[in-house]
């Protein structure tokens, strides 16, 4: 039987693992992190010239740094909704928290994103953008992100089980929140009315906030980032709630 | 943990497992894969269970080894681990066998620094030959064999529940599977054998436990039961 602390090493090693395997073994998962927002900046950059849009002097940062904190979350939430689903087969042969599978798919997925984040803090800085003290706020967004990456995984994962169907909406609003996020176009430059539509998306708060640190050396808004970390608390709740609830549910409903 | 015999290591009282069938949008039947079960463990105990197939075996097991809840009557542990000899849990295809066997073992309740310890044991017992640093996608059939069997034999739980796998592999790697397995029911270990095989029941069990239509049909000392369950099997 697997008690706390035999978990938490489990999911340690299971997301080291896994992510070094995707480094390591060069298979395309990790390549994509830093090849999938170039295509995307190549694609917007023809767009905006055809539209005979002008991107400011910061058009590439700005884009940059939204698809980059976007692909984590983007990944994390579709890896993490489907890791108790695609357990099954583990789950029935041994008892195993389930909230293993969800944490070890996140962690594998963060610790990807800490190295492209890297890789994205050496570009900024090759293209000119002066670090300062301010940066060290990026410590606090980026846990808030994790905790609302979480959330929102975790509440897929653990419905996802009974209502496999949940895959396609997952996939589809991650698309819907891309669109919505002001990853390609400043939010506060709309009008009052779809601000607030916008802003009901938290990766567009979040994205924001990334923004404010790397161009302007602050947060500017640290209510709406306040409210996101109260809302992926609740939602972080109730995923422990469900899946203590229902750990020893998965295994019967789960396809052997 | 020591304890002398005829002290019950595991009780298994009336219990009850219903699996909800989907006959339409929002509608389920209740299937009962076992009714009403009930049985004990002693310490030392090599217990073994029979009954056709879809008795609900496998169903029993998960109940034992706390994968699955009784949906009525309870299973009491005694704080005594349970564990299922695996031999199926799943490998990560990218992963080295290292990787895996370290993984698999702390996944079946071995921490991190015993499984590290024995990695060479492990690897020497698989016989991987070089291959142990390999992914496992680039291993053949036998050599994944091997390899869960070695990991599954370093899982020591206070019961050991086995189902079926009395040797495993090649004529070879059988041979001295089936060696250890057995060097482990003839110990102290308690043991329960699911199996079709009677003559092995006859052979390494003490007690049986008969099992028919999701019920208890008889329990007793190993040759009576399987005695019985020949007449009635027509064997």
């Amino acid at each position: 039987m697997m008690n706390f602390r035999n978990a938490v090493d489990v999911i340690l090693y299971r997301a080291y693992s896994e992510m070094r395997a995707e480094v390591v073994n060069g298979s395309m998962g990790m390549l994509l992190w830093v090849v999938e927002p170039l295509l995307y900046l190549g694609a917007f950059y023809i767009v905006f010239s055809a539209l005979g849009l002008r991107g400011g002097t910061d058009a590439v940062p700005f884009l940059l740094i939204g698809l980059v904190v976007w692909k984590w979350f983007a990944s994390s939430v579709y890896r993490g909704a489907s890791s108790i689903k695609s357990a099954a087969a583990v789950m029935q042969q041994i008892h195993v928290p389930k909230y293993v599978f969800l944490i070890s798919a996140l962690l594998s997925v963060f610790y990807q994103f800490l190295i492209v984040f890297g890789v994205l803090l050496g570009f900024l800085l090759l293209y000119g953008i002066e670090p300062g003290w301010g940066w060290i706020n990026l410590v606090v967004i980026v846990f808030i992100q994790l905790l609302l990456t979480v959330g929102i995984a975790g509440i897929f994962a653990v419905f996802l089980p009974f209502f496999p169907d949940l895959q396609v909406i997952v996939s589809n609003g991650l698309t819907m929140m891309f669109f919505m996020s002001g990853i390609f176009f400043e939010i506060d430059s709309v009008s009052e009315f779809y601000q607030r539509i916008f802003y009901l998306n938290p990766m567009a708060t979040m994205i924001e906030a990334y923004r404010d640190v790397f161009l302007t050396g602050q947060i500017g808004d640290w209510s709406s980032l306040g409210i996101v970390a109260l809302i992926s608390v609740i939602l972080i709740v109730m995923v422990v709630l469900l899946l203590h609830k229902w750990d020893r549910v998965y295994p019967k409903v789960l396809p052997v | 943990m020591m304890a002398s015999q005829h002290e019950i290591a595991l009780q298994v009282n009336s219990v009850g497992v219903c699996y909800k069938q989907k006959s339409g949008f929002f509608r389920s039947t209740d299937f009962w894969a076992i009714n009403d079960i009930s049985f004990d463990i002693m310490h030392g105990d090599t217990l073994g269970v029979i009954g056709r197939n879809g008795v609900g075996k496998s169903t029993l097991l998960k109940v034992m080894t706390g994968i699955i809840e009784p949906d009525r009557g309870h299973v009491n542990t005694f704080d005594n681990s349970v564990s299922l000899l695996g031999l199926l849990v799943g490998f990560n295809q990218s992963l080295s066998g290292r990787d895996n066997a370290v993984m698999n073992a702390m996944l079946q309740g071995v921490s991190q620094k015993d499984i590290e310890n024995k990695l060479d044991e492990v690897e020497a017992f698989a016989e991987l030959k070089g291959f142990f640093d390999q992914p496992v996608c680039t291993y053949s059939a036998g050599m994944r064999t091997r390899l869960r069997f070695a990991i599954a034999i370093q899982v020591n739980p206070d019961i050991l529940l086995i189902d079926e796998v009395l040797g495993v592999g090649d004529a070879a790697f059988s041979k001295k599977s089936g060696k250890v397995i057995r060097e482990r029911i003839e110990s102290d270990q308690t043991v329960m054998i699911v199996s079709h095989h009677l003559d092995t029941l006859y052979e390494l069990c003490n007690r049986v436990v008969w099992l028919d239509g999701g019920e208890t049909r008889m329990i007793g000392p190993a040759a009576e039961v399987l005695d019985s369950y020949k007449k009635a099997v027509g064997g």
